[in-house]
């Protein structure tokens, strides 16, 4: 089961030789990503008049931990990646999604792509590939990612 | 000056595999996105790593980020390292403390006590603990009142130090 936290805050403030800190902190319960917002872009004004820095960043982040934790499923490394390439609806805009400890038994094996390469129909990965591309999920510039384009294992340190 | 919304709000889980390495996944969405609505999507999508990945989710985190794409210049001499330590008191009796980067010098007393009757300091005081405020400690509790104000330095990373300060 996921266990939701506090709603979470973090300034980023840079100083004159351009080197970065973070202010962070927590909000009530029941504090809503807009109303957090809203109470970081007021604290900033509080902050400028006692601080020589400029703040250039705020988030909030809503974060939840799986409560009891769950054993992995299998051996696979995590290092041992999955990296799955998707098109946005936008030409020659992509995505990348890189998921963890993705087993060899999901890659092809014939062909010059064996053992490297996700095999895509089959259904476990067919499954992530839908709701990657279910139109919600995007790349990191807003481009909806509408299609599968290709899937291989790779290790990462 | 003016902050604005990155194009996306971005989801991160973080997988464990069976000899504790962890590892993240990232996607993202619109940042008009309510979190409610990304959040339904993420169930759906953490079933499915679930059941492809053999490493387990442990925890996952939704952020929201606006950010300052032409800021003005940092005062001249401020350093991150300065900082203003800000003690307050919770309801429940525990504590909280905020560090603000670069403290001005001007609402220090020559102590290194930040003025508490500097109407600036007083001002962000009022921010965090005035009734309505959101601001709370890291269980939620709410903050009420500040305990202590002071200047403290850390330490500068090796990437901090000035790129001039070799003799040769």
């Amino acid at each position: 089961m996921l266990v939701t936290r506090n709603l979470q805050w973090r300034l980023t403030a840079r100083d004159a030789s351009l080197d970065s800190g973070l202010m962070r902190g927590t909000f009530k319960p029941g504090t809503s990503v807009e109303d957090g917002l809203s109470a970081l872009t007021d604290l900033r004004g509080a902050l400028s008049a006692i601080s020589d820095c400029v703040f250039v960043r705020q988030s909030v982040t809503i974060a939840q931990s799986q409560q009891p934790k769950e054993p992995p499923s299998g051996a696979t490394r995590a290092s041992q990646v999955g990296a799955f390439f998707f098109a946005g609806e936008l030409p020659d805009r992509f995505g990348l999604a890189r998921v963890p400890g993705i087993p060899a038994t999901y890659t092809v094996d014939s062909d010059c792509g064996a053992g490297i390469v996700i095999e895509a129909s089959d259904p476990t990965v067919a499954a992530l590939i839908d709701e990657v591309t279910s139109g919600i999920w995007c790349n990191p510039f807003g481009t909806p990612l509408v299609s599968f384009v290709s899937a291989y294992i790779r290790e990462e340190s | 000056m003016a902050f604005t919304n990155k194009p996306t709000a971005q989801l991160t889980y973080v997988l464990v595999d069976n000899s504790g390495s962890r590892s993240t996944v990232v996607f993202h969405v619109p940042f008009a996105t309510l979190a409610a609505v990304a959040l339904a999507a993420a169930d759906t999508l953490m079933a499915a790593l679930g059941a492809l990945s053999d490493c387990s989710v442990v925890s996952r985190s939704l952020t929201y980020t606006q950010v300052d794409n032409a800021p003005v210049a940092a005062a001249a001499g401020s350093r991150i390292e300065e900082k203003g330590v800000f003690v307050f008191n919770l309801a429940n009796g525990l504590k909280t403390r905020f560090e603000v980067p670069g403290v001005k010098d001007s609402i220090l007393l020559q102590s290194g006590t930040i003025d508490r009757a500097n109407i600036l300091v007083a001002a962000f005081v009022t921010a965090v603990t005035d009734v309505g405020t959101i601001f709370a400690g890291v269980d939620g509790s709410d903050i009420t009142s500040l305990d202590s104000a002071y200047q403290r330095f850390r330490g500068s990373t090796v990437n901090m130090l000035p790129s001039d300060r070799r003799a040769i």
